[in-house]
């Protein structure tokens, strides 16, 4: 029981972090208006709420599974409250903050956009930042980290990542 | 468990007489370096592990303590040997501010009367005082960890007892240098999954990755290295005030940390 | 440790009365009930949000109804993410187990080694490196029983010895110890350890800071025991220690 707890607080993690990756290029080709001959297509934008709300559901398995395994030594206040790890603080704390990140990008969305536009917009770049966040808590604190298939696996998300970031940035001028 | 299954007289060439026993759930190893020790001697030692195995395991079902522990056995019906050793457990907890308690953490057999804590260096000093009694004066016994030394291993050399590291295999943390009488008990987790519960809280503790506790007797080093492995660093200090026990601790980001009176056991390290 | 009568009865009184709460402890939570670990998952949700006529449709985790009118790609794109999401998480799981088990081996016996070092060995201490009967049921300390060689001259090369195999609550675990000539440990390598010893080992594969205070190797050497063992985790020491019992048994360590 606790070992599959393990064995699934690693697979939901991963599933998770690249779940923010897809998410996140999903959004950028969006506002970056490269979404092929149709400009900003409503089943492209729905596609991307629904990899950011499949991304929380998944860090929601990701925690639970690794509070489910009695082996973590992390319970309800280390998942919730950054810096009470007792073990690897940093990297649990990176975690954390990201999910927050998450959450707040999700939910200023979903079920209803915020009115605040200028402070939605500023929740969703934020992800930006929290998935960085979730790639330094993946390489610090993942069981695998020293595997050469999952580091390879993180620099192409990253690149992938960096690749939709870059796409928006040269095109930031003609955004709306 | 049938001692026939898992004990090992070891062939020795220096005269001496080396044994290795399964017992109490570990391998329990004396290694006696007296030119000629008593045939009698190793298998006293042995009929009285696993008598105590019998006695005090709390994964057998029907041992008197676990019966003691559901209630079957009433402390008044029990032998002297358990009501001393829960003496013992209850002096210490008292000292010890319920940092060490063998009677609230829930134990294998579903009881929380466990005083395992104690027992092992209880058992295996009472072991060293049987071969003492028997004629030897130089001996190692390590159960598992917890050892009773007495005199050197040859003359003039001192015994040299290794304190595992607690994340690499490879190596030890430091190196104990001591003639006996001595006693080295060590209280740890090495597999991040494995908890020692703080009696006072119920919570597993999580400060430290091992703590040793050095001392004249194994009985109380055992039982306090519980004690310090609970209190974490604090013990440290709690420990100072004891002048015959040190201590050595490892906390979980792999520092170590001691009291002032271990550096005695270590004329190679100190710099 | 025993004091005067007076301060033992007191002692007795309270050791009764913490007894007594063990026993009713004992008998409030004996009822072995079903371990109630299943906690429902987090559900996802079926509710349909509501979908305006406006452009941004409805987010995540709601599965969206299913739209009449038109087919659009969302609808398989969506379907497809959550399938690809779960074989995946599924999938590493049952790898991750199928792996576990095997990396207890690779933590630091690469076979080379073992294989380098053995020959050399062998003409000293050919029987010292027990024939390891894979899952005997006897117990474990079984295995140091050595057939003595036949000269204890100490060698000149480093002698490698095997540990008894060790079973413990997790399983076996076995050690190679490698011994200089001078008959000083010298390295210690893990043969065999259950899989939650390989996950601790995994765990803590990464930026672990060394023990800051002290050299460590140096001291490693001429060592009689060791402490350092627990109920749970007795395994590493118990065979390391088999296997300097057997190396000191066959002269080969002059350990002092």
């Amino acid at each position: 029981m606790t070992q599959w707890m393990y064995y699934l607080s690693r697979s939901t993690g991963i599933v998770a972090l690249l779940l923010i990756v897809a998410s996140l290029l999903w959004g950028f080709l969006f506002s970056s208006r490269a979404t092929g001959k149709r400009l900003r297509p409503n089943w492209w934008l729905d596609l991307h709420n629904w990899l950011g709300g499949l991304a929380l559901v998944f860090t929601g398995l990701h925690l639970a599974t690794v509070w489910l395994n009695s082996d973590s030594g992390i319970g309800l206040v280390q998942i919730f409250v950054p810096q009470t790890a007792t073990f690897n603080a940093w990297a649990i704390t990176w975690g954390v903050i990201a999910t927050y990140v998450m959450a707040a990008a999700v939910f200023t969305t979903w079920p209803r956009r915020w009115k605040n536009r200028r402070w939605w917009r500023v929740v969703h770049v934020s992800t930006v930042a929290g998935t960085a966040l979730a790639f330094l808590h993946s390489y610090q604190s993942g069981s695998d980290a020293s595997q050469t298939w999952f580091q390879a696996l993180l620099v192409v998300a990253a690149g992938i990542a960096t690749y939709g970031l870059g796409l928006r940035l040269s095109t930031l001028r003609r955004a709306d | 468990m049938n001692g026939s299954v898992a004990s090992v007289p070891v062939e020795s060439d220096q005269g001496g007489a080396h044994h290795v026993e399964y017992v109490m759930g570990m391998a329990v190893s004396i290694d006696i370096r007296d030119a000629d020790p008593p045939a009698s001697a190793v298998a006293d030692v042995v009929s009285w592990l696993h008598h105590v195995d019998a006695t005090f395991s709390t994964y057998i079902d029907d041992s008197p303590i676990s019966r003691l522990g559901r209630g079957e056995l009433d402390i008044a019906d029990a032998s002297d040997e358990i009501v001393g050793v829960l003496r013992l457990c209850e002096q210490i907890r008292v000292e010890t501010d319920g940092a060490f308690d063998a009677f609230v953490v829930p134990a294998p057999n579903g009881t929380t009367l466990d005083p395992s804590g104690l027992v092992k260096g209880w058992s295996i000093e009472r072991a060293a005082t049987m071969l003492e009694q028997a004629g030897c004066a130089n001996f190692c016994i390590n159960a598992g960890g917890d050892i009773a030394l007495r005199g050197h291993p040859t003359q003039d050399t001192s015994w040299r007892v290794g304190i595992r590291h607690p994340e690499s295999t490879h190596e030890l943390a430091t190196v104990v240098t001591a003639f006996g009488p001595l006693a080295v008990a060590t209280s740890a987790t090495y597999e991040r999954g494995a908890h020692i519960i703080d009696p006072r809280t119920g919570q597993p503790t999580t400060d430290l990755a091992s703590a040793t506790v050095v001392g004249p007797d194994l009985t109380i080093a055992d039982a306090y290295a519980t004690a310090m492995f609970v209190m974490g660093l604090d013990g440290l200090d709690w420990i100072a005030a004891h002048p015959d026990y040190d201590a050595y601790m490892i906390t979980r980001d792999a520092r170590a940390t001691w009291t002032p009176g271990f550096d005695r056991y270590r004329p190679d390290a100190s710099r | 440790m025993d004091s005067d009568p007076l301060i033992r009865k007191q002692l007795d009184a309270e050791l009764a009365a913490r007894l007594q709460r063990v026993t009713a402890r004992t008998s409030r939570t004996t009822p072995p009930t079903a371990p109630p670990t299943n906690r429902p998952a987090p559900s996802a949700r079926t509710t349909s949000p509501r979908i305006a006529s406006s452009p941004p449709p409805p987010p995540p985790p709601g599965a969206g109804p299913a739209r009449k009118k038109r087919r659009h790609p969302a609808r398989h794109s969506r379907s497809a993410a959550l399938a690809l999401s779960f074989v995946t998480t599924t999938g590493l799981a049952y790898a991750f187990a199928a792996t576990n088990n095997s990396a207890s081996a690779t933590i630091t016996a690469p076979a080379g080694l073992v294989g380098s070092s053995q020959p050399v060995a062998a003409a000293a201490t050919t029987a010292a490196p027990n024939t390891t009967a894979p899952a005997a049921t006897t117990a474990p300390t079984t295995a140091p029983a050595t057939t003595a060689p036949a000269t204890t001259a100490p060698p000149a090369t480093p002698t490698v010895v095997n540990g008894a195999s060790v079973r413990n609550r997790y399983g076996n675990v076995q050690v190679q110890a490698t011994f200089a000539a001078d008959g000083t440990l010298t390295n210690v390598d893990v043969l065999e350890a259950p899989s939650r010893d390989g996950q601790s080992v995994q765990i803590n594969n990464y930026a672990v800071p060394r023990l800051n205070s002290e050299a460590l190797t140096a001291q490693s050497a001429n060592v009689n025991t060791i402490s350092g063992a627990t109920y749970t985790s007795i395994g590493y020491a118990q065979s390391l220690q088999s296997a300097i019992d057997v190396a000191r048994a066959n002269g080969l360590t002059a350990i002092s």
